[in-house]
């Protein structure tokens, strides 16, 4: 993670920047790939139709 | 090789943890606020008496129920929620004449009316619509289909394991028990009639029938979409029941 984050271009603020957009782009992947999931094999609510 | 499972029991573990635990934050955060703005409905809604002419399109009910069910809106009724822990069903809003009391629903996602069938653990506000973002702040209303307390078949459905799981526990709901679902035009009360397991393509449950109806729907079995679980409750008592009670074949 530390060697990743070194190799970001740019000043360190820049870098700070981009790692914060990263994670929060993979999260919000993450947490859509488990709501996906979810609905489809756990509990899509059980609405008829 | 190491990395790699470890990362994927990671996973693994956040999605059980969200499926079953911050879904279900989510949920009661919804429901925190839902509460509030259903009282807030119920001191301002506007409640129409309109004239009552049943509907001669609408079917009979399509499944033979058990016999020895109280009869609908019996002098008991009232002894009974009380014993359920229930709230006293509304007593009609005029003489039990043609007159019915209506509500026009409010916008998908708003509150509707508080569910409550102890006999299963059910406590919840039901928001208007059934898409996944109105089941993620509690059960929903299906669009299209009876009001409750309204004739014809009022269609509820929520999530048995995700988003606080509603009606986790409606498989214990059996004939008998009794439901009130409380909404601006008043406490409408319903007893379980039966309980099926269906096909989510089964769109017949969601008809509109003859009388007074109230259909229940979620996943089946547990942790699973596959099926799904039906009960479906007669209305008994509430201000329209002296219209609208559902009749037993």
């Amino acid at each position: 993670m530390i060697r990743a984050f070194r190799r970001l271009p740019g000043p360190v603020w820049l870098r700070v920047v981009v790692a914060a957009l990263l994670v929060a782009g993979a999260l919000a992947l993450l947490l859509a790939g488990y709501e996906w999931l979810g609905r489809v094999f756990l509990d899509d609510g059980g609405m008829m139709g | 090789m190491g990395i790699a499972l470890l990362s994927t029991g990671v996973l693994l573990g956040g999605f059980v943890a969200y499926q079953l635990w911050v879904t279900g934050l989510f949920a009661q955060g919804a429901q925190d606020g839902l509460r509030a703005r259903l009282d807030e409905r119920i001191s301002t809604a506007a409640v129409d008496l309109v004239p009552f002419a049943p509907d001669p399109g609408l079917a009979p009910f399509p499944i033979a129920l058990p016999a020895g069910l109280a009869s609908p809106g019996g002098a008991d009724l009232a002894a009974a929620l009380e014993a359920a822990g229930l709230p006293p069903a509304t007593p009609p809003a005029a003489a039990w004449g043609a007159v019915l009391s209506a509500e026009v629903p409010p916008p998908a996602g708003d509150a509707l009316g508080r569910i409550r069938l102890p006999a299963a653990g059910i406590d919840w506000t039901v928001v208007e619509g059934v898409g996944p973002a109105e089941l993620r702040r509690g059960a929903g209303h299906m669009p299209g289909t009876a009001l409750p307390g309204q004739p014809g078949n009022a269609v509820i459905s929520g999530h048995r394991t995700t988003y606080g799981a509603p009606f986790e526990r409606l498989d214990r709901a059996t004939p008998g028990d009794l439901i009130t679902v409380t909404t601006t035009t008043g406490t409408h009360a319903y007893q379980v009639v039966q309980s099926l397991v269906v096909a989510p393509t089964e769109i017949w449950v969601t008809g509109q029938w003859e009388g007074g109806w109230l259909t229940l729907t979620t996943c089946h079995p547990r942790l699973s979409a596959r099926q799904r679980l039906v009960v479906v409750a007669r209305l008994v008592g509430g201000p329209n029941a002296g219209l609208v009670v559902g009749e037993v074949s």
